[in-house]
Order: structure tokens, then sequence, then C-alpha cells
């Protein structure tokens, strides 16, 4: 018997290299004859670019070419939309350089190419860029005024789209509400701000007219298609190859204008080129998001059954639709309901462009924003009723037996139905462990003479497993190796290790001879990528086919070499082995040729492809115990609980990890993090001394409780995704919690992410 | 008064010698000219800690520092801080504790960490925390950090570890 | 983000350094800790013709404690090294106090005291202990050598009395009373960050009642404060218990700025809510230390 690999705790493969200083990002990659780009990008929200003069700049010593928009014709087709309805979206589409206006700061307009980045970046100060300042919108109320300056020509507006998801009947359900409740809510814009930043090194050989392109991650197969169409290469000319990522967080990885401007550069200049991304332009040229403004409505029975729930909301979409296309929005219309039964239900949500950096997904998109409304608003129904919070949610929670529970909503062309779960069981196991009975009944929540105690939690059910096909390539070579490749790329999740721990045990082979392949898209020809909580659910699932038919495949052969049935023959600890006769072969010579001239048979490489027919949800309750400094708004975070149910595990290592990263970087959105914007649609927070990442010192220790308890029914391991969860509820549970401990009046302010201390303090004094 | 200069140091106990512009920073030096690329920019300002190596034995910004100002002096990056492939208590603690997912902020982490416990060998978690707050993590959440940092205290001193946290 | 073109000088000696400085002191800035310099270069905010770096100048590097003078801390004394000196909880507590709360422990490895007091952050810790204090800076260029205290040194926001060819060589902390009571408290965003507001005060006790006291606000934009309006008031009073007067008192004389991070009308309530931690801590201090009533 293979030993139990699949829900081991495995300390992970990769960490060698990493810790050593050994592993190679894209800022480490060099090749001979390589260029530094620098990107010249606008100064101004909004503007007609008039022109741009490269000629001082070509002349800066060590600059070796200067190009812009005017220099590069016929590659400056708009970088399409890679998710979702893509209808009507075309006229937002951005193009790789600006042509005729800019609109936002940041925007790219001319590239500089030198021997070094110092130098290009002295280049980069000598384009001479002239536009002439338009209004710029900063704020979605601003871009919808009537008669403003649509940022599209042709367009009536800059109301990209709305998108309408409905069901039942909420005028007549709310005329029938022994209770209803509105108010307004906002989530501040913020965004996964990994740690490296991007970058893109290009390699164009011209005798091959094939491009090499490091870099590439999340959808390398994707976007090797969309960059053989803008490049106008064959597709089979472009190999897109995978570095170490230093974090993703649903930024990194989609098609930008700089990838497609540094392999154009690679061409007109014949050698390679590479391009790092510094943190100043990473703040306004990486994809922001979470930008959302809400009204919201809810309409209870008498005994805090909901009946109805209705919204308005609003997505700041930024200056372009990028590859997302309505990605994030839609996806706050169809979890708004999360785990509660709600029979009638209307959402309207409107995506606006505005004069800022696009935007795009960020962990749990779109449903960390809907999740906050959704729970405060509940939190404020129970305080309007005198009801217990906890209650409110148990007299809701779609109940076990409902499984699969059909949520009666299609969005995006996807019916929305939770598989399996227990939403109350991980809900009562967060609230215990958060002690929550014991803090809601004591009077005492005083800490001294100006602080006090609150605590908020939220229940979430969280989406996975989305997009399409995983395929996993496994070969056997004759000495016994096993190389597994994919197009789900990692970005720091120890893909290395979990891939590897079910290819193992699937197999039957110790997990030594697995060797994962970092992403190469010539290794596959299709690949799906790494998004969406789809590592565990579809990549594992295509490594298990994979492994399945690799398997039978070792089986045939030793049953045709013994002639007995492939059905008495098992893989045991990498030989197969036949019980009844005692006879085993180590699986590595099964596959070794007769004739040393070809040392691996043929026919042991197979492929294996997956994607759930339905989707697996994943779900939990998170829990925040905060301590709030009545005189300064000061919140400190003293606990963080999470109980998730993710239906099996394959490390639970990596899952935990997964789990309190995420939780971190929730806080941070709940307490620390915003791209402010001024009047004029410059951005202000441009730096981490702006942009507050938060430190050790912030973030708590955060408790996790996993589940197995409800295996995913659709995924053939049971696997439900993990990597979101632990951020889905995070801004509810830290704003609940600020909320309780300031009390019934104080509390009703909280609606606006970031809490800052100073919103805290005018909630306080507002009272 | 030139704008290029010579500079010898030692780096990872090996001299070295380059010329340099005066206004390379020790970070560039150290990854473009060295070729010691564990080390890492994440901001070029000073506040997300990637960048940190030792000078002298003290944890410092090499994004600050001009390669200039690193002549007579020595200087250990995280390439230095194991040798034959050995890894130290503190790796061994990171890669047991799951204290690194991506790892681009992992070789500033551990050199500070290892600045850190040279100074204060039996730290309690309130005083990890407050040493890990110039360097911006993520990935892990720090847990797994803060947990290995105490771990390998406790494996180098032997002493009873003073985590409040559970395993 | 890399720095501009420069051209760089290390002198190795104070007078060549001045020397520097009087000839190119206009288009140069002096390079010590780097720890604000080198981020403003990386952005290129800052354009410097010449960068004089003045580690090496030994006669820069003294520090000095003693009974009868206080402390005397050179230009090129790192935080750090003051930080850890053994003499420094007794020779000034408030400087203890205050010096772990600068940034981080790898900033404070290379950041100068003197570095941070010619840069003149509002938000920056140094500026307003050295205004606590009644510190003296020593100002040296070619032409000679001023003593110029640090009221009348700190000017505005980034900016000090030092003109382009001189030099901060060192600043003297007078020598501690031991029966001051001492106190800072800052509101922070994050553990090492920037100030959005801070207190400092040091104070005595005579007889039960507020003998002398020193409030300095910071992190509220501009320079350093005293509260001079608040610090009368308290005379004669129990401190201990006037502390809601004291916040309020404190609450109108400041004069905020606000930014990004906090409006004015913030950082003025909370340095009024910060005045009064620290004067109760403060007090505490007094009346325990001196014993003197």
């Amino acid at each position: 018997m293979a030993e139990s690999l699949i829900g081991a705790a495995l300390p992970r493969f990769e960490d060698r290299r990493l810790l050593t200083g050994q592993a190679g990002y894209l800022a480490d990659l060099s090749l001979p004859g390589m260029l530094h780009l620098a990107v010249v990008r606008s100064q101004h929200a909004h503007g007609r670019l008039r022109a741009v003069d490269v000629t001082a700049a070509r002349k800066v010593p060590g600059v070796v070419d200067a190009f812009c928009a005017a220099d590069i014709g016929q590659y400056l087709d708009p970088i399409p939309v890679r998710l979702g309805n893509r209808a009507g979206l075309d006229p937002f589409l951005q193009r790789p350089f600006a042509t005729d206006r800019v609109r936002y700061v940041g925007e790219p307009v001319a590239v500089v190419l030198a021997e070094d980045r110092y130098s290009a970046e002295d280049g980069a100060e000598a384009v001479e860029v002239s536009i002439e300042p338009l209004p710029a919108y900063a704020t979605v109320d601003a871009a919808l005024v009537d008669g403003c300056l649509p940022l599209f020509e042709g367009q009536p507006g800059n109301l990209a789209r709305e998108i309408r998801t409905a069901k039942g009947d909420v005028e007549a359900a709310f005329a029938r509400a022994a209770v209803v409740l509105e108010d307004e809510f906002t989530t501040g814009r913020h965004s996964g701000v990994p740690m490296e930043t991007r970058g893109v090194l290009a390699s164009w050989d011209s005798g091959r007219a094939a491009m090499s392109v490091w870099g590439a991650t999340k959808v390398p197969h994707f976007n090797r298609m969309i960059l053989s169409r803008l490049l106008r290469l064959p597709e089979a000319r472009v190999h897109l190859f995978e570095s170490e990522v230093g974090g993703g967080f649903g930024v990194r990885g989609e098609i930008y204008p700089e990838d497609i401007l540094v392999p154009l550069a690679s061409m007109r200049l014949r050698r390679p080129v590479k391009w790092i991304e510094d943190r100043l332009e990473h703040m306004i040229a990486a994809n922001h998001s979470r930008q959302q403004q809400w009204w919201a409505r809810i309409g209870l029975t008498e005994d805090g059954q909901i009946l109805a729930l209705d919204a308005l909301a609003s997505n700041d979409m930024g200056a372009y639709m990028r590859t997302h296309g309505l990605t994030v929005p839609s996806n706050s219309t169809a979890i708004f309901i999360g785990p509660y039964e709600i029979p009638n239900y209307r959402c309207v949500m409107r995506a606006v462009m505005t004069n800022k950096t696009p935007t795009g997904t960020y962990r749990a998109p779109g449903r960390f924003e809907a999740d906050f409304v959704r729970e405060r608003l509940l939190d404020l129904a129970a305080r309007r009723m005198g009801l217990d919070r906890a209650e409110l949610r148990r007299r809701n929670f779609v109940p076990p037996a409902a499984m699969p529970y059909d949520t009666g909503l299609t969005v995006n062309n996807e019916h929305v139905v939770y598989d399996s779960g227990d939403y109350a069981e991980t809900f009562e196991m967060a609230l215990e462990r958060a002690q929550y009975r014991e803090l809601e009944d004591s009077q005492e929540r005083e800490l001294g003479a100006s602080r006090r105690i609150g605590i908020g939690f939220a229940p979430y059910v969280e989406r996975t497993g989305n997009g399409p096909a995983e395929t996993v390539r496994l070969a056997l070579d004759g000495s016994g190796g096993v190389r597994l490749a994919t197009g789900a790329s990692s970005l720091g999740q120890g893909h290395e290790t979990t891939f590897a721990q079910v290819c193992a045990e699937t197999l039957g082979v110790e997990i030594e001879r697995v060797c994962v392949e970092r992403v190469d898209t010539d290794l596959l020809n299709s690949g799906g990528g790494t998004f969406s909580s789809r590592g565990a659910v579809v990549a594992c699932g295509a490594v298990h086919q994979a492994a399945l038919i690799l398997r039978q495949r070792v089986l045939d052969a030793a049953a045709a070499r013994w002639e007995v049935a492939s059905e008495s023959l098992e893989i045991q600890a990498g030989s197969v082995v036949h019980a009844a006769s005692g006879r085993r072969i180590e699986i590595g010579a099964l596959a070794s040729s007769e004739t040393a001239y070809v040392p691996t048979a043929p026919g042991f490489s197979v492929e294996g492809s997956y994607q759930p027919e339905k989707l697996p949800y994943t779900y939990g309750t998170q829990c925040a115990v905060v301590d709030v400094d009545l005189k300064t708004g000061n919140v400190r975070v003293l606990r963080y609980v999470i109980a998730a149910d993710v239906g099996r595990i394959i490390n639970p290592t990596v899952v935990d990890g997964q789990l309190r990263g995420a939780a971190a970087q929730g806080i941070g959105g709940a307490l620390f993090e915003e791209f402010v914007y001024d009047e004029n649609a410059q951005p202000v927070a441009t730096t981490f001394m702006d942009y507050l990442v938060p430190t050790a010192a912030e973030i708590p220790d955060v408790e996790c409780m996993v589940l197995e308890n409800y295996p995913s029914p659709h995924t053939p391991l049971g696997v439900k995704g993990v990597g979101q969860s632990g951020i889905a509820g995070t801004g509810a549970a830290i704003a609940n919690a600020v909320a309780d401990a300031l009390g019934e009046d104080g509390g009703r302010a909280i609606r606006h992410l970031p809490i800052t201390p100073e919103r805290v303090l005018k909630a306080i004094q507002g009272s | 008064m030139s704008d290029r200069r010579t500079v010898l140091l030692t780096v990872n106990g090996s001299r070295v010698e380059r010329e340099v512009p005066v206004r390379l920073t020790l970070a560039d030096l150290l990854r473009d000219s060295l070729g010691l690329t564990g080390t890492h920019l994440g901001c070029e300002q000073g506040v997300c800690g990637a960048c940190t190596v030792m000078l002298d034995g003290e944890a410092v910004r090499s994004c600050l520092l001009l390669a200039v100002q690193a002549h007579d002096k020595d200087v250990t990056t995280v390439e230095g801080l194991s040798w034959g492939g050995v890894l130290t208590p503190l790796q061994e603690a990171f890669h047991l504790h799951h204290a690194l997912q991506c790892g681009f902020c992992t070789p500033g982490i551990l050199v500070s960490a290892t600045a850190f416990l040279r100074e204060t060998p039996d730290p309690d978690e309130a005083a990890v925390r407050d040493a890990l707050g110039g360097n911006l993590c993520r990935c892990t959440g720090y847990s797994g950090i803060v947990r290995a940092i105490l771990d390998a205290a406790q494996r180098m001193n032997g002493s009873t570890s003073r985590s409040s946290a559970d395993a | 983000m890399k720095p501009p073109l420069f051209s760089y000088a290390d002198p190795e000696s104070l007078q060549e350094t001045l020397e520097l400085l009087a000839v190119r002191g206009d288009t140069a800035k002096v390079l010590a800790g780097g720890q604000s310099l080198m981020p403003l270069l990386n952005f290129r905010l800052a354009r410097p013709e010449m960068i004089v770096d003045i580690n090496r100048v030994q006669e820069l590097h003294t520090l000095a404690f003693s009974d009868s003078a206080g402390i005397r801390v050179g230009a090129t004394v790192r935080q750090r090294e003051l930080e850890r000196s053994s003499a420094l909880c007794t020779a000034n507590p408030l400087l203890a106090e205050a010096l772990p709360l600068i940034g981080h422990f790898q900033i404070r490895n290379r950041g100068t005291v003197c570095g941070s007091l010619a840069h003149a952050d509002p938000a920056s810790e140094l500026p307003a202990v050295a205004l606590a204090v009644d510190a003296e800076m020593t100002v040296v260029s070619r032409g000679g050598r001023r003593i110029v205290p640090a009221d009348d040194f700190f000017v505005s926001y980034l900016t000090t009395s030092l003109a382009a060819d001189e030099l901060l060589a060192d600043v003297s902390f007078p020598p501690w009373k031991t029966q001051d009571g001492w106190a800072i408290e800052e509101l922070a965003r994050r553990a090492g960050d920037f100030a959005l507001a801070g207190i400092v005060v040091r104070l005595s006790a005579e007889r039960g009642t507020c003998a002398a006291a020193r409030i300095v606000a910071f992190g509220l934009g501009g320079r350093p404060q005293r509260m001079t309006a608040t610090e009368q008031a308290m005379l004669g009073s129990t401190a201990g218990e006037a502390i809601a007067e004291i916040e309020q008192a404190v609450r109108s004389e400041v004069e905020s700025e606000g930014d990004i991070h906090a409006s004015a009308e913030y950082r003025s309530e909370v340095a009024g809510a910060l005045a009064g931690r620290a004067v109760t801590r403060a007090w505490e201090r007094a009346i325990a230390t001196g014993a003197n009533a």
C-alpha cells in the first residue's frame, strides 16, 4: 500500500532553494546582451496625448533606443478580455501604449531601452510628453454625472455595464416583511500587492522567428495565445516560461501592456529585454481592486427569517477593462446571498469607468466586498430587532439536508449551486473557540479607562475550482523517474509538493520520484492556470486523472510481460507486484526500452485532464476579537479565528498557511490598506509608507480549525479549494467586531472600509 | 570626484573588488555585479526589508546604501548564512514551521532574525513580533515565521521557549 | 527607482568636509545614515550634484556621557549605538524611551541621531525630544562654529536653520535632572511608522504640585511644537489630577495639518488624548523619583 501522502503535512520541496537564496525570480535572470527597459507613464489622470518626443531620450548615455505608439503602429491591438461575458466591452479595452488619450496616472506612453536600469531611468526622464488635460473623474459618482465627458469616444457615458441578478419578488416580500432595514456601505480600493513586483524578460530569436518570454504565471497558455495574436506570431513560436514567483493573489499573471511592450522591444532591437517594475510603478500600474459602494436593504419576518435582500451597487473599474472583464462585479452579485436561504433577491451592479488605475481580481474578488456588506447588514438587522447576532444567522443558514442547494441564481451563464456542507457546524466551532457567548454575556468589555473589546464574525461560502480544464502530462522514464508538467503555475502556494503528493499516492510510488516541472508552455499543449482556488480542485484533479492513466499503462505493460490480468496487479512503492506469484518489477524497468539507443520505451507519457462539471463551494466562519482605543480610535486585533471545511485536505500545513496568509491580507484590507486618490484622480498612496501592509506586530496568530466533514461530490478527491477562504469574510468580521466594541450608536457608522482610527473616532464622537 | 570608484570588500567571507558607478546601490552590487541574487528588492525605500543584509554584523537595508559605502566592510547575505549546503537551525525551523510560501521576503527575514537572535537569544513572542516589524510578508500571515524564530532560539540555547501560542 | 547621477566625495577630516560644503554646499547633500536621503535619491526627489559622505570623518564619531555635560552625540553616531549604550537609561531616560520607537532596528543600525535632527521630519521623535530637553546643536562651517538651541534649530517642515555650507557636527543633551518625570506617547498606524500625533513630556514636581513642565507635540505637521500655554497652566497644579484640562488645553493649542493618513482635526484630538496619557505617566515618575516633596 502506498503510504498515505494525501493528507500528509509534508514540509515543502520548494523550501531549500528559497531559504538559501538560490531561487531565480524574474529579476534574478539574465541573458547575454540583455537590455533594460523603463516605462514612461502618464502623469495626468485624463488628457489628450498630443505628442511624445523621444529624441532627447535616445541621446542619454547608456540609452540604446526609445519608442512610443507612433513607432509600433501595427502592434497596437487592444488586450482582450479573458473571462466572462465579453459582449460590449471592446470599446473599453486598453492598448499597449496610449495613442490619442491618456486615462489614468501610470498609463504607458513610451519605453526606453538602456544598458542598465539606472540609465533607462535617466532616459525616461528625458522623454518629452505633451498632454492637454481633460477633466478627471476620481469617483464613480463623478464619472456618472449627467453630461460629464465619457472616457471613451462614442460611448454615451462611463457606465460600462449594468449587471442585474434577481430571483423571486423582492417588492412583494418587503411589503410583508415585519422588519426592513437599509443602509450604505463602501469598500476601499486596495489590492494584492505581492512582495515581488511584476517583471518580464523577453528574448527574440530572429533566426528562428521565435519569442521566448519569462515571467509568465497564472494563465501561461492563455497568455501565450494572446501574445502570439498581438505580436502577430504563430502560437507555436511563442514560448512562455515560469520563473520563481513572489506571490500573485490574482494580480500578477494577467496580460498587461508591459507584457506586449517588452517582447516588442526585443523584436525591435534583436536583443533580450528585461523590465522589472519598481514599487512606485506597481502601486499605479498593477491591477487595483475592491472599490465598491453599496446601498443594500434587507427584509425579515419578526422571527428573523430573511425574506428579501435588495441591493444597488457600483464597482469602480478604473480607466480600462482589463482581462477579467466584469468578473469582479459579477462575483459580487452571485455571492451576496452567502450561506443563507434567501427566497427573494435583487442586485443591480454597475461597472463604472473612472480615471484611475484599472482594476481586476484580487483574492476572493468581488466576494470580500459582498460578504462585508451582507454580514454588516445582518448585524445591523440583529441589533434593530434586539435579536442575538448569532441566532439571526442560525435561523437562516442553508441546512445540510438542503444540499445540493440551488440558489436559483444564474450569473455569467453559471448556475450557482452549493454542493455540500453544514454551515452551522463551522459557525458554532468558530464562535465557541472565540468565546463569543462569554464575551457577549459579559457586561465587562472595558479594558482600562478608555478601551473596549468587541467581537464580530462572518460566515461565508466561497466558490472554488472555477475556470477551464487543467491538463497534466506525466512521463515515466527508464530510470523510474516521473515528470509532471502542468499549466497550473505556482505563485508560492506549494504546488511542487502538493501535486507530487497526489501523483505519488495515486500512482503508488515514493514521492521522491516525482519531479514537478516549472511551467513551460512547450511542455503541454493545453493548460488552464492558477486562479480561483483551482490548484487543489482542478490541477490536482488532472494530476489524479493522469496518474490513473499512467498507472493503468504501467499495469498493462506488466500484465503483458507476465501474461496475467492487469486487475491482479498493484503498484507498491514504485514496483508492480503480482500478489499471487510474488513477482515484482520496478516501474522504471518496465518503461526501459530493450535497446540502448532508446532509453525509455514509447507509450509512457500520458496526459490527463480534468474540469469539475459542477463547482465545489468551500465555506466557514471567521471571528475577530478587537480592542478599540476609544480616545484615538485605534483598533488592535487581539484574536482571529477561522473554522473552515475544505472537503479534503491534501497538505494540512499548506492549507493552514493559505488561511493565515489570506486572513492577514483581509485584516490589511479591513483596517490599513487603501489606494487613495485626490479629487484630480492623482494617486496619493504610492509607497509602502502610505499604502500600509500590516506587519507581524499588527496580525495576531490566526487560529485555524480545518474540517474534512463535507467532501465535494463533484471532485474525484473530494477537495474543495482553500486559497481564497481566509480572506472572504475578513472585512465583515473585523467591521462587526469594531461596531460591537462601539455599541449601538457608534457602531452603526462602521460601514466603510478601511476602518481607520479617524473613522472610528468620528463614529464614537458622532454618537 | 570621479563618478566611478573601486570598492574592495568582503562578501560572505570572500574578498571582492569591483569598479562601480558611485550611484550604484549596495543591493545592486550584490545582485548584478556579484550574482548574489538572494537579496531581493521590494521597495527601494527601506520599508519592506526584503533587501536586508549584514554590514559589519549589523542588519541594514542594502537598498539604502551605496556600494561605495561598503568599501573595507564585511557584508553577509542570505547566501552566506549557511555553509556547505547545511541549513542553519533558523533555516531548518523555517522549513518545519512553514514560515515561507513564495519565499521573496524570506532572505531579508532570515538575515534580520539572525541578527536579532544574536542580540536577543531568548526572546518572547512579543519581542519577536516587534523585531519583525521591519519585514513585510504578504503570503504567510507571520505565524509560521514567529514560531520558527522562537523554535530556533530554543534549539540554539536549549532554553525553554516562551511562546504563548499553541504549536 | 534608481538614484540620478551625482558626484561623490567621502572626506576623512572635518576640515575637508567643511571645505567641500563651503564651495559646493548649495548643490550638495550630506550623507550620514542615509535612511532619509537614500529614499529621496531613489525616488529622484532629491537631485544633488554632489553627495558628501561624512561616515569616514572620525572626529564626528564621538559619543560622550558626563554627569556635568550630559550626552554629546557626534554626527555619525548611529541611533542604535546610543540606544544600546548602557549609560543611556540613567543619563537620559526620555531618550531611552524614544529611540526604540524610531522605525525598525535595521533603520536605526544606520540612521544617525544628528541625521534625524538635521532632516527635521515633523513626525520624528528625536526633534521633539531635543526640544523637550533643551538640547543644543553644534553647527560648524568653514567660517566657524555656533551653538543653536533646539527651539531655534527647527524651523518648519524638513527645514532647519542650517545654511547650505553648514554641518550639524553634534548635539548635546543637557544633564538629566533626576527628579524629572518623563514620557513619550505616540499614535502610529503600525509599529515603527511615523507618528500621526505624538507628545513628549518632561516635568518636575515640588511639594506635590507641578514645578516645571515641558510639553512638545509632534507629528502634526511643520515642526515640533512646544505647548507653552499648556505648560504655563500646569504650573502649580496637581498635574496628575488635571488630566482632562491638560487634554483640552493641548487640543486647542496645537496647530495641525492634514494629509493622507489623518485630518488636522483628528490629529489635534489625538494630541490631546496622548497628552493626557503622557502627563499621567510623567507625573507618576516625577512623584516617584523626585521624592523631595
